[in-house]
Parts: structure tokens; sequence; C-alpha cells
């Protein structure tokens, strides 16, 4: 698929001619997968009609609307793209031209109202770093310190392991400047009466919630340039400081304002106990269990060195499994004794529930603290394979949580699945953390195998992706848990009528009527109805079944299939 | 190792984006990481675009376009990519270990840049990338009677490198040290005029055997000069003869390598001789920027063979262990130590200091074929210096102050570049 001369010439008048490239190279950079949302069936470098026609590079909203218009006059689809981990704004269709928002990356800070305006390509980490020195934070997500805020916060997910006290994005976004898929420059919230960027919230119905929601159209809903964004109160330094040596790089504990805890409980139950009451007393900054295999990979530096630390059973005590029913606990405090009262409830709370204090190394600790600080190692736990995917998690009240684990270990004890496609590091592979200190983030990790290899491998591998996402959703489904983010993709017609009264038909009302053409891209939000999603309805009810696996499978793997 | 050997590490990349930013952000404005993708913006241009193209090529489907070319020759090979993307794949991207095995398929393919051609050519005829006489290699040194070490045997080669024997500039620095040798006795020597290219610009513009040629020639002359040590002052040597030449299977064993820094260390800090009393260094600030050929990329390199297993269905690991390389092993340390001997001199360090420094945008023929390219690099550098609140920018290699230099003379005026020996020379005035 190739672009004509005279739409590339459109292209370039938009952005200027060093900024519009329909080099393969340039094609290429924007297009290689390897992480979350690989398109199924796509190798690293997808085949010719699944890359893009051409990648710009627009600087202002300007040009990225005569970008939109010159896509719409050309009948050319779009997709944007940032920066973070993988590549999720990865074109999805034939004739689609790749928005590139590597020179949108201005920033703001705006200490006085604790927010900062921002552009595409802020990365989490350059944020943070510069909120920090006027005392504030801000959410980091899962794919780490070098994904984009903005995209975030506009388009996608938003959850994060400091979320405790950052919230989740949906709820960080502020105003809102909106390219509409029509090419229209549309300012949402205060911003577009000139009042600022303090809210995005305007007179009438909230376009916030309309084009976002709790889990984004990722795309699919034309290109957003700029953002008010909510930070957060950071007791901690204005600066942090460094220690221990890359890539083994922690974070320097003063030992009093500053503290790192490792507490374990017995059961699931008690853990879950210990979140309600640390919700409630508001005094964990960052509260996480990651499971411990994850731990182990973020206090070593390579795999061959957590391989030794298996076989020579070396195993540090905060990574060891018997240590897994845990919450890994960052305090922060303005002042010593608001520190000391930290100390005692945190203690007081572990105590109460049934669990105790796991003594951390010190060069562990500060890896771990650091990790808790800024999310910059959690793209790391998935260094086995540099492949995983994801139950894509449930939001809902820390209830639910020894079922979700129950789910984990489920799929990883699926003799199919686990042995065809996820590693063995461990029997479940859950992440879990209070989000604004009420409802909990809970999410499978699934580590996948080495697998096959080649585009039938990248199939296969897909299609154990969807399988499990399929299995899980089945698993909680039957438990009535709450609100999941699988409504995103060919997915959201097969568990959206189950969550929400038709939530699924409502984004794709918004989506036809702000994107009437189908321009944007419609990969996470389809514009069209998959047909299996009624057939699916009746079909689950057997399709787990043991004797029934070969078929949901079948199901999967074509799912997985491109079209 | 060919790019189709390395097409295993390159599907690792994951397109994470931590090649282009440090690491250990401490402010925006200096948080990239590599000068190429600053220059060219396009994916294409990072350490994981680089990649991709590699990849892509291995699969037949990269046409060699201006475009592509400029892709991949506007870049310094500075290695931050490669130190940067360990933070989370550790050993398992290595793109330094493709990125040259591009550079060398362009060669092979006949599209290397024509400004590196000509410079390749060059290193063939004259022994060095400007074409100069290979006899003015002495011209330093001009009746200081040193040792021609190709005649007579020396305890320590003094090896100049071309980067400050053809620079005018350098010579005082080299008379100095030369004098400073003389005056503590040692019993060392220079190549002369027989001084080969080291070869390490040749391995990063793509023409290995070339490399290969000046490797095997420059340690034909150092075993022959009978010397225990070899102390050079160049640093782009220096990371040729720890980094590149094992990978061309060339070691300098059991002769002893240094740098003049770590020389220098031994013998002025750690024996307490005093390089400067006074010195005119009174009061000054200074910045130290870490050269990367002097840093990250003079990492000993180990050459590995073995391969990449799975095992518990998904744990990909290294057998044997790939050597571990982060960038810690290069020259960090002993620069610090002699300009903190220095007395009067303050340093006051960059926030991208070390194995996380910023390429300055001289090295690998970027200045000669992408010139803007270099000096977006530098005058970004030099933004970074200046933020200090230093007025002087230290460095300890020929061509990082050279460049720097010249850009700062345009662009910052206020800011002057000097190199460490100078530094130490202007205190023992």
């Amino acid at each position: 698929m190739t672009i004509s001369d005279e739409a590339f010439a459109a292209l370039q008048a938009a952005v200027g001619p060093r900024h519009a490239s329909r080099d393969a190279a340039m094609v290429f950079g924007n297009s290689w997968n390897n992480a979350l949302g690989t398109h199924a069936s796509q190798d690293r470098l997808p085949d010719a009609d699944h890359l893009p026609v051409a990648v710009v590079l627009p600087s202002t909203v300007e040009e990225v609307a005569a970008v939109v218009k010159a896509c719409k006059r050309h009948k050319l689809n779009f997709r944007a793209l940032s920066v973070g981990w993988g590549n999720m704004g990865g074109v999805s269709r034939p004739n689609s031209v790749s928005i590139d928002l590597r020179r949108m990356n201005r920033c703001e800070i705006d200490a006085e109202n604790q927010m900062a305006v921002i552009e595409p390509y802020v990365t989490a980490g350059q944020l943070m770093a510069e909120a920090m020195k006027h005392g504030f934070t801000n959410h980091v997500v899962g794919a780490g310190a070098t994904h984009s805020p903005l995209a975030s916060a506009t388009s996608f997910w938003g959850i994060g392991i400091s979320g405790a006290t950052t919230g989740h994005n949906a709820r960080n976004l502020l105003s809102i400047e909106w390219v509409t898929p029509e090419g229209e420059i549309v300012r949402l919230g205060s911003a577009g009466s000139d009042l600022g960027w303090f809210t995005g919230d305007g007179p009438g119905p909230s376009f916030r919630g309309m084009i976002r929601g709790f889990i984004g159209a990722a795309g699919g809903l034309g290109v957003f340039t700029r953002i008010g964004y909510r930070l957060h109160p950071w007791h901690g330094p204005k600066q942090l400081e460094f220690t221990g040596r890359h890539p083994q790089i922690g974070l320097k504990m003063d030992g009093t304002r500053m503290r790192f805890y490792q507490a374990v409980w017995p059961t699931w139950e008690g853990l879950q106990q210990a979140a309600f009451e640390f919700n409630a007393a508001a005094v964990t900054t960052v509260q996480l269990r990651m499971p411990p295999e994850h731990i182990a990979l973020t206090v070593t530096a390579t795999n061959n060195e957590y391989l030794q630390q298996i076989n020579t059973d070396d195993l540090p005590a905060v990574a060891r499994q018997e240590n897994g029913v845990s919450w890994s606990i960052l305090t922060t405090a303005y002042s010593d004794k608001q520190a000391a009262y930290n100390d005692k409830v945190v203690r007081h709370i572990v105590e109460r529930t049934g669990g105790r204090m796991v003594a951390v190394e010190p060069e562990h600790e500060e890896v771990l603290a650091r990790n808790l600080a800024t999310s910059c190692f959690i793209p790391r736990v998935l260094r086995p394979a540099n492949a995983a995917t994801t139950s894509f998690g449930l939001a809902e009240s820390f209830h639910v949580l020894p079922r979700t684990i129950e789910a984990g270990k489920a799929l990883y004890a699926d003799g199919d699945l686990a042995k065809k496609y996820l590693h063995t590091l461990s029997p479940e592979q859950n992440w879990t953390w209070p989000t604004e200190r009420r409802w909990v983030w809970t999410e499978n990790i699934l580590g996948l195998g080495a697998g096959a290899r080649g585009k039938e491998g990248e199939q296969m591998r897909a299609g154990a992706h969807i399988e499990a996402l399929l299995y899980q959703d089945h698993l909680i489904e039957t438990r009535r848990c709450g609100v999941e983010a699988f409504l995103i993709g060919p997915g959201i017609d097969l568990s959206g009528p189950n969550w929400g009264p038709n939530a699924h038909l409502y984004s794709r009302r918004i989506k036809n009527t702000y994107d009437p053409q189908n321009l944007s891209d419609p990969f996470m939000n389809p514009a069209e109805t998959l047909p299996i999603g009624g057939v699916y309805q009746v079909a689950k009810k057997v399709l787990f079944k043991p004797a029934f696996r070969p078929v949901l499978r079948k199901l999967a793997q074509g799912m997985a299939k491109k079209k | 190792m060919s790019l189709q050997e390395r097409r295993w590490n390159i599907e690792q990349c994951n397109r994470c984006h931590q090649c282009k930013i440090i690491p250990t952000v401490q402010s925006k404005a200096f948080s990239p990481m590599c000068p190429s993708i600053e220059y060219g913006q396009f994916h294409a241009y990072s350490g994981s675009g680089k990649l991709i193209s590699a990849y892509a090529l291995t699969e037949g489907r990269l046409p060699y376009t201006k475009e592509t070319l400029e892709s991949i020759t506007a870049c310094s090979m500075c290695g931050a990519c490669d130190t940067a993307c360990r933070a989370s794949n550790a050993d398992m991207v290595a793109p330094m270990d493709t990125l040259y095995e591009l550079r060398a398929k362009l060669f092979e393919d006949g599209q290397t840049p024509p400004a590196h051609r000509a410079m390749l050519e060059r290193i063939e005829k004259h022994g060095n990338p400007w074409g100069k006489p290979g006899e003015s290699r002495t011209s330093w040194a001009k009746g200081l009677g040193l040792v021609d070490a190709t005649r007579q045997p020396v305890d320590v080669l003094l090896h100049v490198g071309c980067g400050s024997a053809f620079d005018e500039a350098q010579w005082p620095g080299l008379v100095w040290l030369a004098q400073t040798f003389k005056r503590q006795g040692l019993s060392f020597g220079t190549l002369g005029a027989q001084e080969p290219h080291a070869g390490g610009l040749a391995y990063d513009l793509g023409h290995q055997a070339l490399a290969r040629r000046c490797a095997d020639e420059t340690l034909q002359r150092v075993r022959a000069s009978g010397a225990h040590t070899v102390v050079t002052v160049d640093a782009e040597s220096l990371a040729a003869f720890r980094n590149v030449y094992p990978r061309l299977g060339v070691r300098f064993d059991p002769v002893r390598l240094v740098h003049i820094t770590e020389f220098l260390e031994e013998t002025v800090v750690h024996t307490a001789e005093p390089s400067g009393a006074s010195g005119t260094g009174a009061g000054n600030i200074v910045t130290y920027h870490d050269p990367c050929r002097l840093g990250r990329l003079s990492e000993p390199y180990e050459p590995w063979q073995g391969e990449w297993k799975n095992v518990m269905n998904g744990l990909r690991v290294a057998e044997p262990p790939t050597p571990a390389r982060f960038g810690l092993g290069g020259v960090y340390d002993a620069p610090r130590r002699l300009l903190q001997s220095v007395p009067g001199t303050r340093l006051v360090e960059m926030e991208r200091r070390r194995e996380f420094s910023y390429c300055c945008g001289a090295g690998a023929g970027g200045q000669e074929a992408h010139p803007e390219f270099a000096e977006q690099a530098a005058r970004h550098r030099l933004d970074e210096a200046a933020a200090t609140g230093a007025t002087t920018v230290v460095s300890s290699c020929a061509s990082c102050v050279r460049h720097l230099g010249r850009v700062a003379r345009q662009h910052r005026p206020a800011l002057r570049v000097i190199s460490l020996i100078d530094h130490l020379k202007n205190a023992s005035a």
C-alpha cells in the first residue's frame, strides 16, 4: 500500500517537508511491535498492508489538525502515536498515516493549582522530575517512566502502582485540547473558555467522560494534543538521590521521612483486611503487591543472575514464594512526627491483621523503593521472554481480591495454556494495588513463554493471549466481580454485554458520531459490530468445559488471525 | 557476527523508548540520552529504530535511500542507547553489537556515506582520518629528544593517538606530559611517525577489515617496543584497544593498557606529587564532560560465544552467561580525582555523567557527514554544562574538546572548553 504523491504533498504542506516521510525506515520504525497489543499474526515487522503509508511529525495543534484534514480529504486512515513501552499506537489498517507526536513535548508546572499542562511526548519520568521540584509527583502507569501521561490520561486505561495517592488517569485528566477525527480543534473544559487548564468538565454534559470514560478510545477518536493534568503532593525529596550501580540503581532512603516496608501475611484474607485498614488510615504513599518472581527480577540485573539464585536457592527473603502474600509499602512524610505516626500505624495494621515484616537487604530496599516511587522497573518484570499479556485488570472493591488470585492460579494451572504458552516461574503472577485509597486494581500478568517464532508463532501467541483473557473473563464473570478493562478491541462484543447497560453499544455510537468516515484507527475502539458477539453469549456456557476447550482454542486462534 | 546472527537480540526490543531517555531523569531539559533521535526526530534515528532498520535489512525489505542512510549514519555511535537499554533488558538486546554490524553491512553494500568513505580512504593511505602527512605525527615532539620506541626498548610506551598528534592545540599538553614523564625518570618512548591509526574509527564506520589491520599493526609495534605498559593519551584509541580489539580477536595481554588519566592518577594523585601548588585553577568552577569513548565505550569487551536458552518455559538465559556490561567499566574516577587534585578547582557535575553522559556528537564521523547533527548535540551538551554554573568544561578526549570548543566559541562564548591535561598543565605552571 502506498500513498499518492498528491496526498503526501498535502501531508508535507501540513508539517513541512522535513517532518513527513514515506521512507521505509521511518515507516518500519513506527510499526515494530513486540509488546502488549501486538496486532494478531503480525511478526515484529508487519506485512506491507499493515505498514503506515507515511509518518508525520507535527509540532503544533494546528499542524495536527492540518494533517487530519489532509487525511480526510485523501481518504487516509490515521492514528496518533507518542511514547511508552511497546507500540500501542501502531496503525492497524492499510492506508494509514502514523501521526508521531514526538515534537510536541512542552511541559509547564502550575504548582499553585497542583497541576501541569503537558503535551503528548512529555514522559512520566520527565514530568515527575519537574513536579518533584515543586513538591508534587504524578501518576505513572504500568508501562513505566517512559510512557506519555497525556496518552494515558486521554486515551487508554491509566492505572499505575502509585494509585493509592496518585489516583488513576481517567480522573487526573483536566482540560483537554482535542483534534476531532474531522480535523476540528476543540478545547474541552475550562480551556475552551480561555480560563486555563484547570478542569475538564465545563457546563453541560462532560465531554471528558464521553471521549475517555474508564478505558479510553486508544486512538479511535482523533488526536489529543495538550491537557491539564493533575499532580499529587509528594512528601519525599525535591530531587531523587540515587544509590547503587546501573542497572541496580536505588533510591537513597533517609531512614526517617521516607521508609520502605515489606509486610507478608499467611493468607490472602489477611492481606485483604490490611488493605482495607491501610486505605482508611491513609498512611501509605505507594502500596503494591508484586508476585515474588517479579520482585526477584527487580532485584537482579540479568536473567542469568535470577536463574542462578533459583538454582542455588539464594533468592532473598523478599523474593521467595513463601513470602508472596505481601504488600511492598513506601511511606513519606512532611515531618519526623508524621513519619513516626506512619510507622506506628503501618506496623500496627500489619500486626493486627496477622502479618509480619520481612527483613530486606538495604540495596534491595533501595531498588524496590525506587520502583515504588518512580515505577521505573516495571518493564523489567517482562525481561524473562520480553513478552507478556495481561488479564487487563479489574477495578473493584478489595472484596474481590482472593478471587482474582484464584483466577490467576487457574490460568497457570490450565495444562494446555501453561504448557504451551506461559512460563513457569510461579503459580500466579498477580499485581494488585489500591487506587484512590479506596478500590483495588488487580491484574494477572501472564508471562508468555518463548513460544514459536515467525508469523505462525505470533498468531499462536496472540491466540493464547485471547484464550487466557476469555478464560479469565469467564472465571471472573461467574463470580460477579465489578468493572473490568476488557471492553476494548474485538473483545468489546464478547464481554461488553456483561458489563454495564450496553456500554459497548454506547461507545460505538460515540465513535461513529464523531468519526463518521471511520478514519481514526478503530483497533481498540471498533466502529463495527463483531458478529461473533451474539454467538459467544450462547456458546460461552459450554466453551469453558474441558471437552470444548479445543473449540475455544480454535475460536481464540481465529480471532488472532489478521484481517 | 552478522546482522542475521543478531536477529534474535533485535527481536527482544520492545520499543520501550528507554534508549532515548536517561534512566535517572533529574530534569526534562537534560533527560535525552541519544543525540541521533534528538536530531532526526523520527524513531528510525533512535537506537531502537536503527535495530528495526537492521532487522528490515535482514528481511530484504529496506531499500537504501538517502533518508534511511541518514537515519543510520547521523549518529556518533556513542553507546548511550546500549547503556540505557540495559536498565530493563540487561544483556538481551545489546544494541551496540547490532549497530556495529549495521555499519559493517552498509560498508559491505557500498552504502557508506561519501564523507565516511573519504575518512576511511585517508586512514588507509595516510594513517589518519584527515589525510595529514604521516611524518607530521611527531611535530609536537620536536626538540624534546624523546626515545623512539621502534628502535629502543622502553618500559612505558606513550601512545599519542591521532586526536592529539595532529591537533596543534593539543601539543602544549603533550609536551608538558613528556616533560613530566622525563622529570619522573620514567623509561618511556613513543612510536613516533610509525604509530599506526588505532582503528576504532574504521570499526565505527563499518570497515572492520581495516580496523583489523590497524589493530594488528598496533599490536605488532607495541610488542616490538618491549613496553610492559601502554599509556594512551587518546580516548578514542583506548576505546579501540579495550572494546574494539577484543571483538577482532586482538589482545594486548600481558601488556598493561591504561589511559593517561589513570596513569597520572597513579603517579600524581596517589603519590601525592603536587601537580600544581597554587595553580591558575583557583576559584575555577569546572564541570567534567565524560567522553563516550573514555567512559562507557572503554568498558573492556569480552567476546561471548554461546546460545540463548529457554528454561522454565520462557526464561531466556545465556549459556554460558554473558559478561556483565553496563557501561560501568569505563574511566570515570581517575579524571575526577585529577581535577580535584588541582587546588582551587571546584567540580560541579552535570546531570548526565559517567555511564549516562550525553555525547557531544563528535565521534564516528558525525561531524564530517552530518555537521548539523554534531553541532546540535554539542550545543545541547554545552547548555547542560552552563546550567551547572561552571565557567569551564574539562574533558579528556581531544575530539570532544575540539568539537565542544568550536561550538562553544560560536554559541557559548562564556564557556571555556579545555582538556584535562591542559588544566593540569596550567595548574602546574
